[in-house]
C-alpha cells in the first residue's frame, strides 16, 4: 500500500569544478547564497516542506563545512528519532558511496540504506541548481501520472540534458546537448523499489550515469513523465552564473518564488546582532543579513552576515560574503568577496558585468 | 536519579509588567520584543549560559502562552541538556489547596521541589524585566569569598534618582547594614538589580518560615531579605559594572532600545564571547530598495524597507513602504507602515498595521505644550486607518478608523 512517504538523497558535491575558487575548499552544497544560506539550504527546506523526513547526504570532498552547517539538521526540522540525516562519505567500504564516475553508480552505496527506508519514492537532488519549485506538486504528479521517474523540468535556463515530452508529458527521448523542448537539471522523484532495481542492474552492467543510462539508454522503455516547472530556477554553473543568479534576488518576484512565506527556507543560526546602519550609512537595491555593521555606501549588493562596511567606503555591484571587512573609503565594482575578505583602506577593486572580480577567502587585500 | 549541581537559577517571569499597558496585553513582561530580534528574557538567559549555568526554573503566571511557546525545549540558549536545561514552572494544584504565586518568595517556596531534585549549593534568583550582560560566575565568587548567605548584586544609579531604586547600605567590606526600599533620603546610591545569590540552605529556611508568617507579602526585597538582616544573616553587596537598564516603562523600554543605537552606550550586542542568544524566525536577509534612505539604525531579517528610517529598531519581517518615514522608534516584528505614513517616537506593537498617509506620534520640539509629550505606543495587531493622527503619548488597544 503506498504510504505517499518520501525520503531524499542530495548530492553535495556535484558539479563542483563549475564554481573555481568558490568551492575550491567547500562543497557544492555549502557555497553561500543569498546573504545568509547555503546551497543545500534550499534543497534541504524543500525536501522538509515536503514532508520528507529522512534525507541521504552523499559526500566526496570538502565536506567538513558541510557537515559543519548541517550538524543534525535541526535547523531544518530533520533531527528526527525516526529517520533524519544520514551522512554518506567516501572512503566506506562494500560499495562506497563516495569517488564515482555519476550518481548511479554513487548510488550502489545507498543500497542498504535504500533497502531498509519505507518510504515509496525518493526525491534525488544536485545542489548547483536554485529552484523554487514545491516538491508535494511535484510527488502529486508523480502519483497522478502513475511515474517510475518524474523529472523537473524548465523551459528556459541552461542545461547539458535537453528532454523531449509527449502531450501526456511522457518522457520520448533525452539527449547531452542535443534538440529538445525541455531541460533537466538532477532533480527527480523516482519509487523507491524502482530505483533500487535501476541501481543494482547498473552496478552488475558497469553503469554509473544516471542520465545515461536510466534517460537515454531506457527513456523510452521506463515510466518517465517531465514535471513542467515554470518559476525561477537556475543552475549555477559557472562564476559567472552564480553572480547573476545572486544578482537576481534583487528582484521582489525572484526573492518571493525562492523564499515564499509559507515554506520558509532555514539554515543553520548564527545568533547574529539586527544590523546596524551608522550615521553615513547609503543603501540602495540591496539584500543585508544580520551581523552587519554598514558605515559605507552600497548599491545593489548582496551582504552576507557579519560584514563590516567603513565608513566612506562605496560598495556597487558586488558579492560580500560572511566576516568581510572593507575599510574605510575603499571603493569596490563587480567584485565576489569569499568569507573573511579584508580589504584596507582606500583601495579599489573592479571587475566587469560579465566578469567579476572574485577574491578569495580570508584574502588580505 | 539526578545530578547535584553547585547551582541553579530560578527566573522571576510571572509579572504582568502592567506600567506596560498595551504591550503585555497578551504576553508577559518578559515577552516583550527588545533589541531588534530579542526579548527580554534573552539577556538574563544568555547571562545563565553565558555563566555555565545550565539549569533554569522560569517562573510563569501571567500570559505564560508566548512565553512558554518562545523558550520551547531551550534550544536557542544551549538549555535542552540532559541533566537540566530550561523548565517553565507555573503555579499547580496541590492534595492540600492550590495557590497562585502570591509573591516573588512564594513562587521560590512552591518550587523548592524542583530545586531539591538537584541538591544545590546555591540558588541564583533573577527577573525578567532588565537588559544587562552580566558574569554571574563573578558574583558567586564574591558570594564564596566573603562567606556569605546572601549576595544581592547592585548598580551605582546617581544620587538623584537613587530614591526610585531599593538601596542599600553598605559597610566598607560590602556587607549590608541596611535595606531601604525607595528611601526619600537615601544614604547611598548602590541600587539592588534584583539579582540575588543565595546559600539554598539558608534561603529554604526562610522560605519556609516566610510562608508560615500570615502577615508576610512574601515578597524577597519587602521580606525575605529584611528578615535576614535583622537576623543577623551575613548579607553582601555585589557591584555591578556596565550597563542596566529596567525596562518596566514605556519610557525606560523606548530608551533601553535607543541606546543600542548610541555608541557610547556601554552594551556591546556584537561581542562574540558573550553573545545574547534568541529563538531566530526563519526569514530571508532583509531588503532595502531604491530609494530608501536608512541611517542611525537597527534593521532584522526579513524587512523590506523603501521609505526613510532614521534612529529606529526594526525587528523581523517589517515593512516600510515608499515615502514612508520611521524616526526614533522601535518597529516590532511583522509591524507594516504604508506608503506616506510617518510614525516618529513610537513603539509599533507586532504585526500593527500604519496606513497610507497615517500620523502617528510626534517629535518632541514639534509639541506646543513639552509637557504632553510622550512616547506613542501602538498595540499588537492594531490597524491604524489611513490619514489618522495618534498623538504623542497616545496608547492605542483598538484599531483606529479611518480618515479622509
Amino acid at each position: 500500500m503506498a504510504n505517499n512517504k518520501m525520503t531524499g538523497i542530495i548530492f553535495s558535491n556535484s558539479h563542483d569544478d563549475a564554481l573555481g575558487g568558490l568551492t575550491a575548499r567547500r562543497s557544492m552544497g555549502s557555497v553561500p547564497f543569498a546573504s545568509r544560506y547555503r546551497l543545500i539550504d534550499l534543497v534541504l527546506s524543500r525536501m522538509s516542506h515536503a514532508g520528507v523526513d529522512s534525507v541521504a547526504v552523499v559526500m566526496q570532498n570538502n565536506y567538513h563545512s558541510l557537515m559543519e552547517h548541517i550538524g543534525s539538521g535541526k535547523e531544518w526540522d530533520l533531527s528526527r528519532k525516526r529517520g533524519g540525516i544520514a551522512y554518506f562519505p567516501p572512503y566506506s567500504s562494500a560499495g562506497s558511496a563516495g569517488y564515482s564516475r555519476g550518481t548511479l553508480e554513487s548510488m550502489t552505496g545507498l543500497l542498504g540504506y535504500l533497502q531498509s527506508s519505507s518510504a515509496d519514492y525518493i526525491a534525488v537532488s544536485d545542489c548547483d541548481v536554485i529552484c523554487g519549485v514545491d516538491l508535494s506538486d511535484v510527488l502529486e504528479y508523480h502519483i497522478a501520472h502513475k511515474a517510475g521517474i518524474t523529472l523537473i523540468c524548465t523551459e528556459h535556463g541552461h542545461s547539458s540534458v535537453m528532454v523531449s515530452a509527449g502531450e501526456d508529458g511522457r518522457l520520448l527521448e533525452a539527449t547531452r546537448g542535443g534538440e529538445g523542448n525541455l531541460m533537466f537539471n538532477n532533480m527527480y522523484i523516482v519509487n523507491r523499489e524502482l530505483l533500487i532495481q535501476l541501481v543494482t542492474e547498473a552496478a552488475s552492467l558497469n553503469q554509473y550515469s544516471f542520465v545515461d543510462t536510466c534517460l537515454i539508454q531506457k527513456g523510452r522503455e521506463l515510466p518517465i513523465y517531465c514535471y513542467r516547472y515554470d518559476g525561477f530556477c537556475r543552475a549555477a554553473n559557472s562564476m559567472q552564473a552564480y553572480f547573476e543568479i545572486s544578482m537576481c534576488l534583487l528582484d521582489p518576484a525572484v526573492r518571493s518564488a525562492l523564499f515564499p512565506m509559507d515554506r520558509p527556507v532555514y539554515t543553520r543560526v548564527q545568533d547574529e546582532v539586527p544590523v546596524k546602519y551608522g550615521l553615513s550609512a547609503a543603501v540602495s537595491n540591496s539584500l543585508v543579513a544580520d551581523g552587519c555593521i554598514i558605515e559605507g555606501r552600497v548599491e545593489n549588493c548582496i551582504v552576507f552576515r557579519g560584514a563590516r562596511i567603513g565608513h566612506g567606503a562605496v560598495v556597487k555591484n558586488s558579492i560580500i560574503m560572511q566576516g568581510c571587512y572593507i575599510g574605510n573609503g575603499s571603493d569596490l565594482d563587480y567584485c565576489i568577496c569569499d568569507k573573511g575578505v579584508l580589504v584596507a583602506d582606500n583601495r579599489r577593486l573592479a571587475g566587469y558585468a560579465s566578469y567579476p572580480l572574485y577574491i578569495p577567502r580570508d584574502t588580505r587585500v | 536519579m539526578f545530578m547535584k549541581k553547585e547551582w541553579v537559577a530560578m527566573l522571576l517571569a510571572g509579572g504582568q509588567g502592567s506600567r506596560l499597558y498595551a504591550l503585555t496585553k497578551k504576553l508577559a513582561k518578559p515577552a516583550v520584543p527588545f533589541g531588534g530580534k530579542y526579548r527580554i528574557i534573552d539577556f538574563p538567559l544568555s547571562n545563565c549560559v553565558n555563566s555555565g549555568i545550565d539549569t533554569v526554573g522560569v517562573l510563569t503566571q501571567y500570559q505564560p502562552l508566548v512565553l512558554n511557546e518562545y523558550l520551547g525545549n531551550g534550544q536557542p540558549w544551549d538549555l535542552d541538556r540532559l541533566n537540566g536545561g530550561v523548565f517553565v514552572l507555573p503555579p499547580y494544584q496541590k492534595s492540600s489547596g492550590s495557590d497562585w504565586y502570591t509573591g516573588t518568595a512564594n513562587a521560590i517556596c512552591q518550587n523548592i521541589p524542583f530545586i531539591e531534585r538537584y541538591d544545590p549549593e546555591y540558588v541564583l534568583i533573577l527577573s525578567g524585566d532588565h537588559i544587562y550582560k552580566m558574569d554571574y560566575t563573578k558574583m558567586l565568587d564574591h558570594h564564596k569569598k566573603m562567606s556569605a548567605d546572601c549576595t544581592i548584586a547592585v548598580f551605582e544609579v546617581p544620587m538623584e534618582e537613587a530614591s526610585r531604586f531599593g538601596i542599600m547600605n553598605t559597610r566598607e567590606d560590602t556587607t549590608i547594614y541596611e535595606f531601604e526600599e525607595k528611601p526619600r533620603n537615601p544614604k547611598s546610591n548602590l541600587a539592588s538589580m534584583g539579582v540575588y545569590i543565595f546559600t539554598w540552605k539558608k534561603l529554604r529556611e526562610y522560605l519556609l518560615a516566610d510562608d508560615a508568617d500570615p502577615s508576610s507579602e512574601k515578597d524577597f526585597g519587602k521580606n525575605i531579605i529584611p528578615k535576614m538582616l535583622a537576623a543577623g544573616e551575613k548579607l553582601v553587596a555585589y557591584s555591578f559594572e556596565g550597563y542596566w537598564k529596567d525596562v518596566g516603562t514605556i519610557d525606560s523600554l523606548w530608551e533601553a532600545n535607543m541606546d543600542l543605537l548610541d555608541p557610547r552606550v556601554p552594551m556591546d550586542l556584537y561581542d562574540p564571547s558573550w553573545k545574547i542568544y534568541s529563538r531566530n524566525p526563519c526569514m530571508p536577509p532583509h531588503y532595502i530598495a531604491p530609494g530608501a534612505k536608512v541611517q542611525n539604525s537597527m534593521v532584522s531579517e526579513g524587512c523590506e524597507i523603501a521609505g526613510h528610517v532614521d534612529f529606529s529598531i526594526l525587528f523581523s519581517g517589517v515593512h516600510v513602504a515608499k515615502n514612508a518615514v520611521v524616526d526614533s522608534s522601535i518597529l516590532m516584528p511583522g509591524a507594516v507602515v504604508e506608503e506616506g505614513a510617518e510614525v516618529h517616537f513610537a513603539i509599533v506593537a507586532e504585526n500593527a498595521v500604519i496606513r497610507r498617509g497615517a500620523y502617528v506620534g510626534e517629535r518632541p520640539e514639534l509639541m506646543a505644550d513639552k509637557d504632553q509629550w510622550g512616547v506613542t505606543v501602538i498595540g499588537a495587531g492594531v490597524t491604524v486607518g489611513a490619514g489618522a493622527i495618534v498623538p504623542a503619548r497616545g496608547m492605542v488597544e483598538e484599531d483606529v478608523g479611518e480618515v479622509l
